[in-house]
C-alpha cells in the first residue's frame, strides 16, 4: 500500500499562500505545492538510499532509490497529496506483523548473498532443525574445478546457513522513514514564495 | 500521514500501458538503432521471441509500479519459472550471462529498466505542465545512486554533448559545477543510449534529474530571466484532466 503524504500549507502561512493566490489561480498554487513536495520527497529517499545500505553487505537493491522514482503527486483543492508508489515504505514507517503469505515460514537472510533474492532461486538449500530454529542451509558439494581433460575436484563446499526460517516477524516502526513535515512545508513555502516573484513578472 | 487515498503514478502506468508486445530475435544492438517513438511504444527484451513470456515481464512491470504487493525478487522468481515452464534454455556458454533470459543479470537488468523508463518518464511528463514549466523551467542531472563503476558524466559525458548541441546555457552551468540544462534542450535525448529526454539515461546509470526553479536557473546562466522553455510531448500523453 502506498505511503501518502498530505501537503496542506494553508495554516502555515496565510501571508504567502494569500500573495501567491493574488498572482496565480489556485490551481497553479497547488500543483506548485504538489511539484515542490515531490522534489523534497524524491530528496528525502536518494538521501536515505546513500545512507543505508544492506546492513549485510553485497548487492544493493536500492530500496530507498525506488521509492523516489516511485514518488508522484496530484493537486487538490487545498494543497497537494504526494505519493509513494513502492511496496514496503509504508510498512517500514509504521512498523506492525510481518506474517508470511504462501508458506508456513518467513525466510531472514542469514548471508550476504541471500539478501535480495527469493530462497526458490536456489536449489540447493535443505531445511535443517538447529535446536527449536530452522533454517535452510547450503547442500553439501563438492566444487569442480574446469581442466583441460574436464573437471576435477577442488575441495568441498555447503553447510552454512543461508536462510533463517520464521513463522513471523514484528518489525518495529521507523518513523525516520517518513520525510521531516515540517521540513516539507518549510521547503514548498519558500518554493511558493519564489513563485509569486516570478509571478510578478521576473526573477529576483 | 495518510494512506486512505493513495495516489497511483498515472503517467508511469499509462506509459507501461500503451506498449505493444513486440517479440524480436534482434540483438540490444539492432534494438538501439529503432527509432526511439518506436522503441517507446514496444515491449520487448533482446532475443526474446516467446509472447508469453514478454506479457509475463510487461504484467509484472505493472505490478511493481502499481504498488500491488509485488517486489522485485518475487517477480524475479516468478519470471524464472515461467521460463523453466516454456523450456527455455540458455546456449551453451551463455549461462549464467546477460545474454542468458533466466540469468539473475539479465531479468533484473529487464525489470529495472521498464520500471525506471516508465518513472521517469512520469517524472518528466508532470514536469511538462505549462503552468510548472514557467516556475521550473530547468532541471539538473545528478547521480542519484552510487555506482562500482560510474561513467564520467561531469567530466565527459555532460560537456561533449552540451557542445554537440550547441547548449551554452549547460556550459554555464558547469562552471558552477552543475549539470543543469533548460527542460526542452535537445541535450536531453543526446545524453540519452535510448533517444529519450527522460532518465534512465544508459543502463544501470545511477543518474536521475531534479527541478531546478527559474531564479536558480538564471543564476546559473542556463536561461534569461525572460526565457520561454517550450512544453514537449512525446505524442501519447494523457490529455490534461
Amino acid at each position: 500500500m502506498a505511503a501518502t503524504f498530505t501537503v496542506d500549507v494553508r495554516d502555515a502561512s496565510k501571508a504567502i499562500l494569500a500573495t501567491a493566490e493574488a498572482r496565480m489561480s489556485p490551481r497553479v498554487v497547488n500543483k506548485i505545492i504538489g511539484r515542490a513536495g515531490q522534489t523534497f520527497v524524491r530528496k528525502h529517499f536518494y538521501d536515505l538510499d546513500a545512507k543505508r545500505p544492506n546492513r549485510m553487505g553485497g548487492d544493493r537493491t536500492h530500496f530507498y532509490g525506488g521509492a523516489a522514482r516511485s514518488t508522484t503527486f496530484a493537486a487538490t483543492a487545498d494543497g497537494a497529496v504526494i505519493s509513494v508508489n513502492q511496496t514496503g515504505v509504508r510498512q517500514r514507517i509504521l512498523g506492525g506483523p510481518i506474517l508470511p503469505t504462501k508458506s508456513k515460514y518467513l525466510t531472514i537472510p542469514a548471508r550476504a548473498e541471500a539478501y535480495g533474492k527469493r530462497a526458490r532461486e536456489f536449489n540447493n538449500l535443505k531445511v535443517v532443525r538447529f535446536g527449536n530454529v530452522l533454517a535452510l542451509v547450503e547442500a553439501d558439494a563438492t566444487k569442480l574445478r574446469k581442466t583441460k581433460k574436464g573437471f576435477r575436484a577442488a575441495g568441498e563446499t555447503g553447510g552454512g546457513v543461508m536462510y533463517w526460517l520464521v513463522p513471523k516477524v514484528a518489525q518495529k516502526a521507523d518513523p525516520s522513514v517518513m520525510p521531516n513535515l515540517e521540513s516539507l512545508r518549510v521547503f514548498v513555502l519558500e518554493e511558493l514564495r519564489k513563485a509569486v516573484a516570478v509571478a510578478k513578472g521576473g526573477a529576483q | 500521514m495518510a494512506s486512505e487515498n493513495p495516489v497511483p503514478f498515472r503517467e508511469a502506468l499509462q506509459y507501461r500501458d500503451i506498449k505493444e508486445l513486440m517479440p524480436t530475435s534482434m540483438g540490444s544492438a539492432e534494438l538501439a538503432r529503432l527509432e526511439a517513438a518506436v522503441r517507446e511504444r514496444a515491449m520487448f527484451s533482446a532475443r526474446t521471441m516467446n509472447e508469453q513470456y514478454l506479457q509475463a515481464i510487461a504484467e509484472r512491470v505493472r505490478a511493481l509500479l502499481g504498488d500491488e504487493g509485488l517486489n522485485q525478487a518475487t517477480a524475479r522468481l516468478e519470471l524464472k519459472q515461467i521460463l523453466r515452464e516454456i523450456g527455455y534454455e540458455a546456449e551453451p556458454g551463455e549461462e549464467g550471462t546477460i545474454k542468458d533470459l533466466s540469468s539473475d543479470a539479465r531479468i533484473n537488468l529487464v525489470l529495472e529498466t521498464n520500471v525506471e523508463m516508465a518513472q521517469g518518464y512520469g517524472q518528466w511528463i508532470q514536469g511538462q505542465d505549462p503552468e510548472l514549466l514557467d516556475f521550473y523551467p530547468a532541471q539538473e542531472l545528478f547521480r542519484a545512486e552510487a555506482r562500482k563503476e560510474e561513467r564520467p558524466w561531469k567530466s565527459v559525458i555532460w560537456p561533449e554533448a552540451a557542445r554537440a548541441v550547441g547548449d551554452t546555457g549547460a556550459l554555464s552551468a558547469l562552471r558552477f559545477g552543475r549539470m543543469v540544462a533548460r527542460k526542452d534542450s535537445p541535450i536531453w535525448e543526446h545524453i540519452s543510449d535510448f533517444g529519450q529526454p527522460y532518465p534512465p539515461f544508459k543502463f544501470n546509470s545511477g543518474m536521475d534529474v531534479m527541478d531546478v526553479d527559474r531564479e536558480e536557473a538564471v543564476r546559473l546562466g542556463v536561461i534569461t530571466a525572460d526565457a520561454v522553455v517550450q512544453p514537449q510531448s512525446r505524442g501519447f500523453e494523457l490529455e490534461a484532466a
